[in-house]
């Protein structure tokens, strides 16, 4: 099923994306916020069978990163060509954020840099972050959305913007076609093989990932590597220096960019959501701090947690290249 | 829980008979048929009964929530082969212009189309809509007892351009029905299921009920040891919530803090069994 945007009429990237399912069927809507998110709808049973909704973004297209969520930049934002991801995480924060687990794809892609433009505008002469994978996984869906192309050439016209693309997926087909650039990088998370198979549906095994980073990286691609959120469990030691020995194996030094890492942490009303929809997830049955506004472990298992893997990651990356996620 | 709400005797009969369904005693505003929590009520034609019927069924129906809601009925279409099953993947209210959006995510098999609901017949299959005069009556009403993926309308085509809706009798529509009852079926039982689950993981400890008339548990305590209770089932399946511990409490709080206590002891594995 494929909802479209009246408006977007016979807009090309619509247009292609269509000619992809030509045995959907479609239906048309004023807004796609009829279909997406109104009231009563589960999230949970959506994410049997999502549908996909083409629509078009009009405002608040680059908005400003939450505080924390930077790799080194003074100035960082993110913008959304997606709503929702493929996977289903289970602490994945979408499902607490939104009622339908349906795709939404703004196929406006040049509005986006236009509202990057304006953004680095305000900024004169500074270097400016933008994060594409906060809303949705970055190239899970690219095949489909072409996005990772469309925000290649627009990045490599603007030196002065730095692009993250950040993904769980192998879909790094439309990189390896092109030169690399020194302003974008490709940032992969990971959680260790335990957490990967309990939380983790739907998402590529480890190794595939780490084939598909490795292949950025002998490309020239410049390499973030996420570990957020961690996961906390009975093992998590030998897991977590078992995942970090695995995933630095897989990638030369030279090419990480960037190492970040923080603790596994959802808004209180995100988390309640979360719990009404899997009461009976391990996860969320866990050693949390439930009275705080913000939800994750008991401070003293989420220090002992962040501290274990900064001094692990402290042995495998320079302090520079190194960053804590902030709650 | 099913429920399917179906405008006209006729629509309904072949339903009753395939699931077995009895009338029941208790006196109702609309006809209600019923085996086990499967339940039909016949509105009557036209949005209003539709709305009235299905928000009445809620309340004899123990006010149940996640239930499956199934308008099920005949509908006019321009050139839809007579006899054909459909879902409808919106429903427009043609008087006001509202419309809504069932999600089709749990009813593979079942192609689907627009659905327009009128005032009165009609005659002229002016697009490609199918056309009732339930659909925007029952969806709304029902939507406030249920999630929208469990509430959806099932139309078969009985009349079209070719085909006037004058020669219908009242056999004709039992027929139309009775020819996709299985399917019909089929698709309440895999919605069902679908929020059957939902439920069921909801569900909690009897020795939650145990403890509540045991002691006094604010409303905040309550909503506590519900969450405790699930926490624990999840994390020591199997094992009694009363233990030791928690028989000796004296009090509420005292019951909490063993709950949280034996929870802070256990082992965090992120799978269980």
């Amino acid at each position: 099923m494929i909802y479209i945007e009246d408006a977007l009429g016979g807009h090309p990237r619509a247009q292609r994306i269509l000619a992809r399912f030509p045995q959907a069927t479609r239906v048309g809507c004023a807004r796609y916020t009829e279909v997406f998110n109104p009231r009563a709808q589960n999230f949970r049973l959506q994410k049997r069978d999502p549908a996909l909704l083409l629509a078009h973004k009009h405002r608040r297209l680059v908005l400003p990163a939450p505080p924390g969520y930077g790799i080194g930049g003074t100035h960082n934002y993110y913008f959304s060509h997606m709503l929702n991801c493929v996977y289903d995480c289970r602490y994945c924060f979408l499902q607490g954020m939104f009622r339908s687990a349906h795709y939404v794809v703004f196929v406006n892609y040049e509005d986006f840099a236009t509202a990057i433009d304006s953004t680095l505008a305000r900024h004169d002469g500074d270097h400016c972050w933008f994060f594409s994978g906060y809303d949705c996984d970055s190239l899970a869906y690219d095949p489909v959305t072409g996005f990772a192309e469309w925000a290649l050439e627009c990045f490599a016209r603007r030196p002065r913007a730095h692009l993250e693309l950040r993904t769980k997926s192998t879909q790094i087909r439309s990189l390896l076609a092109r030169e690399p650039l020194p302003n974008v990088v490709v940032a992969f998370s990971f959680t260790p093989a335990g957490a990967h198979a309990a939380l983790e549906h739907k998402v590529p095994s480890l190794n595939k990932r780490l084939a598909a980073l490795r292949k950025l990286a002998d490309a020239g691609w410049r390499i973030g590597l996420r570990f957020d959120p961690l996961i906390y469990s009975a093992g998590y030691a030998a897991d977590y220096r078992q995942l970090f020995e695995q995933v630095f194996a897989a990638v030369p030094g030279s090419s990480v960019h960037s190492v970040s890492f923080g603790a596994f942490r959802l808004p209180r009303d995100f988390f309640k959501t979360l719990v009404s929809l899997y009461p009976r997830e391990p996860l969320f049955a866990g050693p949390l701090d439930t009275a705080a506004a913000t939800i994750g472990y008991r401070n003293d298992l989420e220090a002992e947690l962040l501290d274990f893997c900064e001094v692990q990651l402290r042995d495998r990356v320079n302090a520079d290249r190194l960053f804590r996620c902030l709650p | 829980m099913i429920v399917f709400l179906m405008a006209m005797r006729e629509e309904a009969l072949p339903l009753i008979g395939y699931l077995g369904l009895q009338r029941s005693k208790q006196p109702t505003l609309f006809p209600v048929f019923r085996n086990g929590d499967t339940w039909l009520t016949v509105s009557g034609v036209g949005k209003v009964n539709a709305a009235a019927a299905a928000t009445a069924l809620f309340h004899v129906a123990q006010q149940a929530r996640d239930a499956v809601w199934l308008n099920v009925g005949i509908a006019g279409h321009a050139d839809l082969p007579v006899g054909t099953l459909r879902s409808a993947h919106t429903v427009t209210d043609r008087a006001s212009g509202a419309r809504w959006y069932p999600p089709q995510v749990l009813l593979a098999g079942i192609a689907s189309s627009p659905l327009t609901s009128v005032d009165t017949p009609e005659l002229g299959y002016p697009d490609e809509s199918l056309y009732d005069m339930e659909g925007a009556g029952f969806y709304p009403a029902a939507l406030r007892c249920s999630t929208a993926e469990a509430v959806q309308c099932l139309k078969v085509v009985s009349d079209t351009r070719e085909h006037s809706v004058e020669h219908l009798s009242p056999r004709r529509i039992g027929e139309l029905i009775d020819a996709h009852r299985e399917a019909i079926a089929d698709t309440g039982a895999a919605l069902r299921e679908a929020t059957d689950s939902l439920r069921s993981a909801r569900d909690t400890d009897p020795d939650v009920a145990a403890l509540l008339t045991r002691h006094r548990f604010s409303v905040t305590q309550q909503r506590q040891l519900t969450r405790l209770a699930q926490r624990l089932a999840v994390r020591a399946p199997g094992q009694p919530l009363i233990d030791e511990a928690v028989a000796r409490a004296r009090s509420s709080r005292a019951v909490l803090r063993a709950l949280q206590q034996r929870l802070d002891t256990l082992p965090m594995q992120l799978r269980t069994g």
